[in-house]
């Protein structure tokens, strides 16, 4: 055919676009939606070398670079970085894993690489936490608050809220991020245990403010639906919380984990009856969670700032928990884990509720007291 | 060209020069003889005056530049609403480049507007050693049936893309023919070039190879058909600066690319004038439009009033009296308001200095806003210009002031300390360096969350951030009483 | 006791010079010594255990990883497989030729193995048998740090087959110079050409290594193979056998490490030329067709 007529400009109507609104909200369309296998949308994951450089920044006057071990020592073979520069390497290709794993491989690197060398034949007494990719400068600072209530000597390892230390302790136990009652009595109990020293009386009194305020606020949570996406430690250590709480975490999205995750979740699930209707999805992404949020209904969503589309879509509010939160101002200043951390989150999740309350409610419904 | 500026206060030659020769004297010979080349103290009246641009970035150094996914996928693609675009490898530089341009887009999340969605392959390690094709193939056929409006798909490559040999041409072309939509395959994988701007370059051809020419436009021509080319949309941009354009009587026909249309733009080719604002990101496509279909183009500055009025005129001269008239009608509407800004404003910032280090059009571009706020520009650098983006600087900046190229990070710091500027304008990588150090600064890619700044509209909102840029009482609590 | 120390060997040389069937009947020597071995096959063609196993790799890794998503939920006893004198066969497996990246599997499996305690302390060897041409890094990654220390080239009396060990050390000098792993040898892989083990020794010299042996050609070898099975098994009494058995004893004694000193290209060919494998390059000749 020759010179065949182009085709014209279209535009899309106003009804096209009302018929697929409708249509992307319907049963159907979250069906062909899970059934997708190639393409991502909306991931809830980034990949490894932010957590890599994540665990650098914790160590002061670190520049993280992309490198290689050959290269670097024979840049130090050739005088080119002097003999005594460390430059720990971490290999996060960014096809594999997820920025947890980057973050596990730079700490590994730079411990190893700090410690070569050094024996560590006596344990020197002190406790290191590692915390794990955590955006949250108010959670570091607060493990280093607990550690000092016990007069612990202790470091956070990679604790971009300060400073660079170097030991290594030969006693390891790895806990859940410490969200909620249960988990942070699960920490202090095993810091008992390893330091020898009771749990602190500060502390102490803390856990009965937390759980003062979980009791006189239960009201406002309890059978309260939840959706919640993140990293595989924020999500066991929150659904925790929900679960103490009453409220009932109802879709729980990780967007790459293992089996094992997959196990531990629905373990903690099934300990407890508000656990019981919840559903755990691995491998699926933000558009997956606006499929379920728009079918599947609940109260609130908790997740990273990157939910906040899918959140509107279905018209419920955003707790910004995880990271990255980069449309809130200082959320990252304010700890969640810890017993004041979890009287943080009950404040902040309660009061939404009540703030929804009062700027929804009809005239005759708006009451002085909630 | 206008008359050169006087010499700004405080600023000379000599002193430049000397500041420039101690920052370079930090560094090694090897990397002093890659960086001297790309700093001088301006000497618009001396064409000797020759920054060096464009060049690969010494390894090592803190720098600012992005790469040419960067380019592709977030300043020409991207902001094309009605398209889906797909960051085609690992899940990392979608993710980070996912929403935090704001190129603003209207239309319906999901449904109508794609541009504030991530589409990623997402590659894992068996896609990298089986290679990609299969599921990007895979994947267009899910896009084009989950987002039935969709007017087509970008591919945009990331490097382990190009390192691994996957033949995303191919993949687009069957992709293209099966789905009867425009499927563009953009090798713009991150390692190619020095900077971004390949990435533009490379963008530009694809619109050229796959889109241009292939629409045109339904209902009748009119002399004032235009294209607006190189507006972004960055905090609403564009609407600000379409209105203006639409007062004086021209019709806006595609906006490439902010809130942009894929068929309107394929329609281009059938507009009377292009005007472009960011030269750099885009000229080659106006190249290309006027050599292929004779549509001359006009570049235009939209930033502060003085420039906007002088822009108008000029456009008003490239049409008939009717559009002539309509401009000075225009221009007289908006100066009362804009001289009321200015009178609010003003008295605050008046012989402020800034320093300006943006991409590759706005450290020029800016300068007449903030002049007409009283303020001075007295260091202009870019990440990624070229030698024709320099030469339409040195004219707008005073003697002895600083012009600079692909500046580190302590280059930034050793010039700062030493100018001592009032505002340093700059991107998110530069910003808590110099506000934690008690430094006002405001982000001048994404307007620090705020914007629009272009036309008039966007004039009001630049003073006011100015103002509480450099005016906020914090900075008046930074120094502790004990 | 003392404790084991493992030796990681990686087996390099030119595609189609008979590595994978020199490493299988070399491993099985090392077994008949009482050695406990594991092999990695570091070739996306997956054949590099099949004489142990008696087939083909039913499952290389990065089968397995594609057809589970995800490295993170690979089991090793999916991967891993007991064979002749209770060797250990591993296959890093990858894609058909012209797609892909087939070096990146080699470093996805290793880093694998070695995460899921593949190298178990009873073990007294790692053999890799890697791709003929170390076209990318990926195939490097066996001598990367902590992997293997100690490499043989197989080469035959062949021109190609020289440059390629050549080259090859030029690969193993970049990674020698910052870590541990050493040259150990030249095994000839015989061609019956003229003078090759001569000319092996010579080649060896000037790499500052060893010729650790001359493996005779003969056809017992391929009779074997149609079995599936190493000389050593199929039979132990062949006089070919007793060669295989030669070698393994002599690398199970080997002290020879060193950083190759490879040859500039033109030492090389007057090597070759000396040897009367190649001719004096005749300008006038280039070119020019035959009966012109």
């Amino acid at each position: 055919m020759s010179e065949c007529a182009v085709k014209k400009v279209t535009e899309i109507t106003t009804d096209e676009v009302e018929e697929i609104s409708k249509w992307i909200d319907t049963e159907e369309y979250k069906e062909k939606n899970f059934a997708r296998t190639a393409l991502v949308i909306n991931p809830a994951h980034a990949c490894q070398p932010l957590g890599a450089q994540m665990v650098a920044y914790g160590f002061e006057e670190t520049l993280p670079f992309v490198d290689l071990n050959a290269f670097t020592k024979n840049a130090k073979n050739d005088g080119l970085i002097p003999e005594d520069f460390p430059t720990p390497y971490a290999n996060t290709p960014s096809f594999t894993g997820t920025h947890i794993h980057g973050y596990d491989a730079m700490l590994k690197s730079i411990l190893a690489y700090l410690s070569e060398g050094k024996k560590a034949e006596t344990d020197n007494g002190k406790i290191n936490i590692i915390p794990g990719f955590d955006g949250n400068v108010g959670n570091l600072r607060e493990y280093k608050r607990i550690l000092s209530a016990f007069g612990i000597e202790g470091t956070v390892l990679a604790d971009i809220s300060d400073t660079l230390d170097k030991e290594f302790v030969g006693e390891a136990a790895t806990l859940s991020l410490p969200i909620g009652v249960k988990k942070t009595d699960e920490l202090l109990l095993k810091l008992s245990e390893l330091s020898g020293k009771p749990v602190p009386a500060e502390l102490v009194a803390e856990r009965g403010h937390a759980v003062d305020a979980m009791t006189d606020a239960h009201q406002y949570l309890h059978n309260k639906k939840f959706a919640l996406f993140g990293d595989p430690d924020y999500l066991l250590g929150l659904v925790s919380f929900l679960l103490e709480m009453g409220a009932r975490p109802w879709h729980v999205l990780c967007s790459r984990a293992t089996k094992k995750f997959t196990k531990e979740m629905q373990a903690l699930l099934d300990s407890n009856p508000y656990g019981a209707g919840c559903t755990v999805y691995v491998n699926k992404d933000l558009w997956h969670m606006r499929s379920l949020l728009v079918t599947d209904p609940v109260d609130m969503m908790i997740g990273d700032t990157h939910g906040k589309f899918a959140a509107r879509a279905a018209g419920i509010p955003l707790l910004r928990v995880g990271f990255p939160i980069i449309d809130r101002v200082n959320l990252h200043r304010t700890p969640i884990v810890g017993y004041t951390g979890a009287i943080s989150l009950l404040t902040q999740i309660a009061n939404k509720f009540l703030d929804i309350k009062d700027d929804t409610c009809e005239d005759r419904f708006f009451e002085m007291m909630r | 060209m206008s008359d050169l500026k006087k010499p700004a206060e405080g600023y000379s030659m000599e002193d430049t020069s000397q500041m420039l020769e101690d920052t370079l004297s930090i560094y090694t010979d090897k990397a002093r003889a890659k960086r001297e080349p790309h700093m001088s103290a301006n000497d618009p009246d001396d064409s000797g005056c020759a920054i060096r641009s464009n060049r690969k970035t010494v390894p090592g150094v803190m720098s600012a530049r992005g790469c040419a996914y960067a380019g592709a996928k977030g300043v020409v693609w991207g902001p094309i609403r009605d398209m889906v675009h797909v960051s085609h490898g690992p899940v990392g530089c979608g993710f980070y480049s996912w929403g935090t341009r704001r190129n603003l887009t209207s239309g319906t999340v999901g449904v109508d507007n794609f541009s504030p969605m991530m589409f990623t392959s997402d590659f894992q390690e068996h896609d990298i050693v089986y290679g990609g094709d299969r599921k990007l193939e895979k994947l267009c056929d899910e896009a084009h049936e989950l987002f039935p409006l969709a007017k087509g798909i970008s591919i945009l490559s990331e490097c382990p893309v190009g390192l691994i040999g996957d033949d995303i041409n191919a993949s687009a072309k069957q992709a293209s023919a099966k789905l009867n939509m425009p499927v563009v395959p953009c090798n713009c994988e991150g390692f190619r070039g020095v900077s971004q701007s390949l990435g533009h370059h490379i963008s530009n051809d694809t619109i050229r190879d796959y889109i241009i020419g292939t629409r045109e436009f339904d209902g009748p021509e009119s002399p004032y058909d235009i294209a607006l080319i190189g507006d972004y949309n960055i905090g609403g941009d564009i609407w600000a600066a379409v209105k203006v354009l639409e007062e004086i009587g021209l019709n806006v026909k595609a906006q490439w690319t902010g809130d942009g249309q894929i068929e309107h733009i394929a329609a281009t080719h059938k507009v009377k004038l292009n005007l472009i604002h960011c030269y750099r990101s885009m000229n080659y496509m106006c190249k290309v439009m006027e050599e292929k279909y004779g549509i001359p183009w006009l570049e235009f500055n939209f930033f502060g009033p003085t420039k906007i009025k002088e822009s108008l005129r000029a456009i008003g001269e490239c049409f008939d009296d009717t559009i002539k008239a309509n401009v000075e009608k225009v221009i007289a509407r908006y100066d009362a308001e804009m001289q009321a800004v200015i009178d609010e404003y003003r008295p605050r910032l008046e012989g402020k200095k800034v320093m300006v280090f943006v991409g590759g059009l706005r450290p020029r571009h800016t300068i007449g806003a903030y002049e007409d706020l009283g303020m001075e520009v007295v260091a202009a650098g870019y990440e990624f210009a070229h030698t024709d983006d320099y030469d339409r600087t040195y004219p707008e900046m005073a003697k002895g002031t600083l012009v600079f190229d692909d500046a580190s990070e302590i280059e930034l710091e050793k010039w700062v300390e030493h100018m001592k500027p009032d505002l340093v304008a700059s991107g998110i990588k530069e910003k808590y360096v110099f506000q934690k150090s008690g430094i006002p600064f405001r982000q001048m890619h994404s307007w620090d969350y705020s914007g629009p700044y272009h036309a008039y509209e966007g004039f009001e909102i630049f003073a006011r951030d100015i103002d509480m840029a450099i005016n906020s009482p914090t900075w008046g609590l930074v120094k502790s009483p004990f | 006791m003392a404790e084991k120390k493992l030796r990681q060997i990686a087996i390099y040389g030119k595609g189609g010079i008979g590595k994978s069937t020199t490493t299988q009947n070399t491993v099985a020597g090392l077994a008949s010594l009482g050695k406990k071995i594991l092999i990695i096959g570091c070739d996306p063609k997956a054949d590099s255990t099949r004489l142990i196993l008696h087939a083909k790799a039913q499952s290389t890794v990065m089968d397995k990883v594609r057809e589970l998503g995800t490295v993170e939920d690979l089991e090793l006893e999916d991967v891993l497989k007991k064979g002749y004198g209770d060797i250990m066969c591993v296959e890093s497996g990858g894609p058909e030729p012209g797609v892909g990246c087939a070096g990146r599997g080699v470093i996805t499996a290793i880093n694998f193995l070695e995460e899921e305690g593949a190298y178990t302390p009873d073990l007294d060897y790692v053999f890799y048998d890697v791709l003929g041409d170390v076209v990318c890094g990926g195939f490097a990654m066996p001598i990367r740090e902590n992997k293997a220390q100690e490499i043989y080239i197989v080469v035959s009396g062949e021109m190609m087959a020289m440059y390629a060990a050549n080259n090859i050390c030029k690969g193993i000098v970049k990674y020698a110079s910052s870590g541990s792993v050493r040259l150990a040898g030249l095994i000839c892989n015989s061609r019956n050409t003229d003078c090759e083990a001569e000319l092996i020794e010579a080649l060896a010299a000037k790499l500052g290594t060893q010729m650790i042996h001359f493996v005779p050609r003969d056809n017992q070898v391929q009779r074997a193979e149609l079995r599936r099975m190493t000389v050593i098994e199929y039979s132990p009494e062949h006089k070919q056998a007793g060669e295989y058995r030669t070698l393994a004893q002599k690398i199970q004694d080997n002290k020879n490490f060193v950083i190759p000193t490879p040859l500039e290209m033109e030492d090389l060919e007057d090597l070759l030329m000396e040897f009367g494998i190649m001719e004096a390059e005749d300008e006038s000749i280039v070119g020019v067709v035959e009966n012109a």
